[in-house]
């Protein structure tokens, strides 16, 4: 049996560059993910249709010529608008993602660099939010307060931000005692200081491959509170909301829950897979537990 | 072990009054005033002020706090504004049909995950275990409630081959678990792939293991030496990743019940999110806090159980 290659003798990040582009797994992956933020751009002026343009004579329609993923109840041509929905999921997961890591950060630093009893206490605390279901707390937070794009943004930042705050807790703790912050110490530079400019680059690197897994949360997260009913309001065409709409209707025809699922379906497989992919070439030994 | 357990149970109870106390204060700064939603439009002052006093809203915040743990621990956790049940009844009839399906949905995953995850650790990157792995990440990317609406489109618009709606007719237990397929396949398959990436993951991690490599030695064969010491080892992570797990289970259970009309805690708080039903949406909540800390806890104490070194290390 082959002992697994230990992280010493592999090549050299830059050397891995080329390697890591030639996996076709990758491309595809990447392919995905940069036609997501394409069309999260410009998918509204590349639609054939206005996304509110009826048609009441086409109706229930199957993909055609016209419309490429046939038409709902109201004759609204459904790849229209899941080119729009494309928009409504970029916004969600770009707000949620910054809020999240920034508050991950601020917290994560806290906690590792911070004395030991803030330690324990932001640990419960970010304990409890993680594993506790996000519907529960949605629901909840959207009986008290109403739905709307800020509630789904704020559910979403809540319940991904203690993933960051641990990954950046953690490799502060082993980072806090390197010799090169002890330096930095003996020359009498603030805390403040030390943590901005010595801490923060030397654990911000794996930041970037949770976001990447963390995106199709975030999208999954906002579509599941849309087809509830509950996510951003319309008339913003969100993924969610058709699927509801093909849920409602799905005696009638197959094609509003399809068409509305599969695009869900590739975006968080296109960034789950370049995540794994990220974690394989940047950093192996990193273990991301998802709730 | 006792310490350990009760330093445990400790922090359940702590979380667990935490987030009742922040789940409270939340409740207590939102805009608006409940009776006006409670009553409606058309109540008089004279009414409202009636439901106020009942409700004890004139009072200081840690009044009512007190108030309210102290009826939460006599088990009362306020009635329906709608139809006037004890809250506590909604959740006795709810949580258990919630639990069932859970529990059903992760058993078919963990029964055909775990040994998902042994077998491509020891046929590690060949072409079978690339497959798996391959298998394994879009099960785990597809959302729930996706898998949800198209289990529902496949097999019961389609194919009618099972019921769409509705959990069978009471009493009938055959009826029943021809109810339970769907949800619990919709449930269980992101878990099938997230089981056999992270048994695949430890197993290879044990399998390195001198005592492994000893046994090796020995000429036991390969399947014995995976089964019968590594997977021993291997599936403690596994365990404190179920009792985590609890959240997600959770909330792809809701989302089954409101996709195949099942009674049970999605919908009902679904039902009491849309009538901005405060009692039931807060008792739902609280019992799905205390469940969940249970399960931590239990996930805790049986890893401590299994492995020494965690019992001693706290």
């Amino acid at each position: 049996m082959a002992v697994e290659q230990s992280q010493s003798t592999r090549p050299q990040l830059t050397a891995r560059i080329p390697e890591f582009f030639k996996d076709p797994v990758t491309i595809f992956a990447c392919c995905i993910v940069f036609a997501f933020f394409f069309l999260g751009f410009f998918g509204e002026y590349l639609a054939p249709y206005k996304i509110t343009a009826l048609d009441m004579t086409h109706r229930f329609g199957a993909p055609s010529l016209a419309h490429w993923l046939g038409t709902d109840n109201l004759g609204r041509d459904t790849f229209s608008r899941v080119l729009a929905g494309t928009r409504v999921a970029l916004t969600v997961s770009i707000l949620a993602i910054g809020a999240s890591v920034s508050c991950g950060i601020v917290l994560g630093l806290l906690a590792g660099y911070g004395p030991r009893w803030l330690d324990n206490l932001l640990m419960l605390l970010l304990d409890s939010i993680y594993s506790f279901p996000y519907i529960m707390l949605a629901l909840a937070a959207i009986t008290l307060f109403g739905s709307s794009q800020f509630i789904v943004v704020l559910v979403v930042a809540i319940t991904t931000m203690p993933t960051y705050a641990r990954l950046i807790r953690t490799s502060t703790l082993s980072v806090r005692n390197h010799e090169y912050i002890l330096a930095a110490r003996s020359m009498n530079i603030g805390h403040l200081q030390i943590v901005l400019r010595h801490i923060l680059p030397n654990v911000i690197g794996p930041v970037f491959i949770l976001v990447s897994m963390d995106i199709p949360v975030v999208i999954t997260v906002e579509a599941a509170l849309s087809f509830l009913g509950l996510g951003v309001p319309p008339p913003a065409p969100s993924w969610g909301r058709m699927l509801n709409d093909g849920y409602t209707l799905i005696r009638q025809t197959p094609w509003l829950v399809i068409a509305g699922g599969i695009p869900l379906m590739l975006t968080t497989l296109g960034f789950t897979l370049l995540g794994e992919k990220l974690r394989d070439v940047l950093d192996p030994k990193l273990q991301v537990r998802r709730a | 072990m006792w310490l350990y357990a009760l330093q445990r149970f400790g922090m359940a109870l702590l979380v667990c009054v935490l987030s009742v106390t922040v789940l409270f204060c939340i409740a207590y700064v939102i805009p608006g005033d409940p009776t006006a939603i409670a009553l409606g439009p058309r109540a008089t002052p004279a009414m409202r002020e009636a439901l106020r006093i009942r409700m004890g809203l004139g009072e200081p915040i840690y009044i009512q706090l007190y108030h309210f743990f102290s009826s939460l621990l006599r088990g009362d956790l306020g009635v329906d504004v709608w139809s006037n049940r004890p809250v506590i009844d909604i959740v006795k009839e709810t949580l258990p049909k919630t639990m069932i399906l859970a529990v059903t949905g992760l058993g078919w995953a963990a029964a055909l995950g775990i040994p998902l995850g042994c077998y491509s650790a020891i046929r590690r990157n060949k072409l079978d275990d690339r497959i798996i792995g391959i298998f394994s990440i879009a099960m785990i990317s597809t959302p729930s409630f996706l898998t949800a609406i198209y289990a529902l489109l496949v097999f019961a618009v389609t194919l009618n081959w099972l019921p769409a709606i509705g959990a069978g007719e009471p009493g009938n237990f055959g009826d029943q678990v021809v109810h339970l397929i769907l949800p619990a396949f919709a449930i269980g398959f992101a878990w099938v792939g997230y089981l056999s990436r992270l048994v695949r993951a430890t197993m290879l991690e044990v399998l390195n293991e001198t005592h492994i490599r000893f046994s090796r030695a020995f000429g036991l064969p390969e399947w014995k030496i995976t089964l019968k010491y590594a997977l021993k080892i291997a599936v403690l992570p596994t365990i404190t990743l179920l009792g985590m797990a609890y959240g997600g289970l959770l909330s792809s259970a809701v989302f089954a019940e409101i996709i195949f009309n099942r009674p049970g805690v999605g919908q009902s708080a679904l039902a009491a999110v849309n009538t901005r039903n405060y009692p039931v949406m807060m008792g739902l909540t609280l019992s799905t806090i205390f469940v969940f800390t249970m399960c931590t806890l239990i996930a805790d104490l049986l890893v401590a159980a299994l492995d020494p070194k965690i019992r001693k290390g706290l």
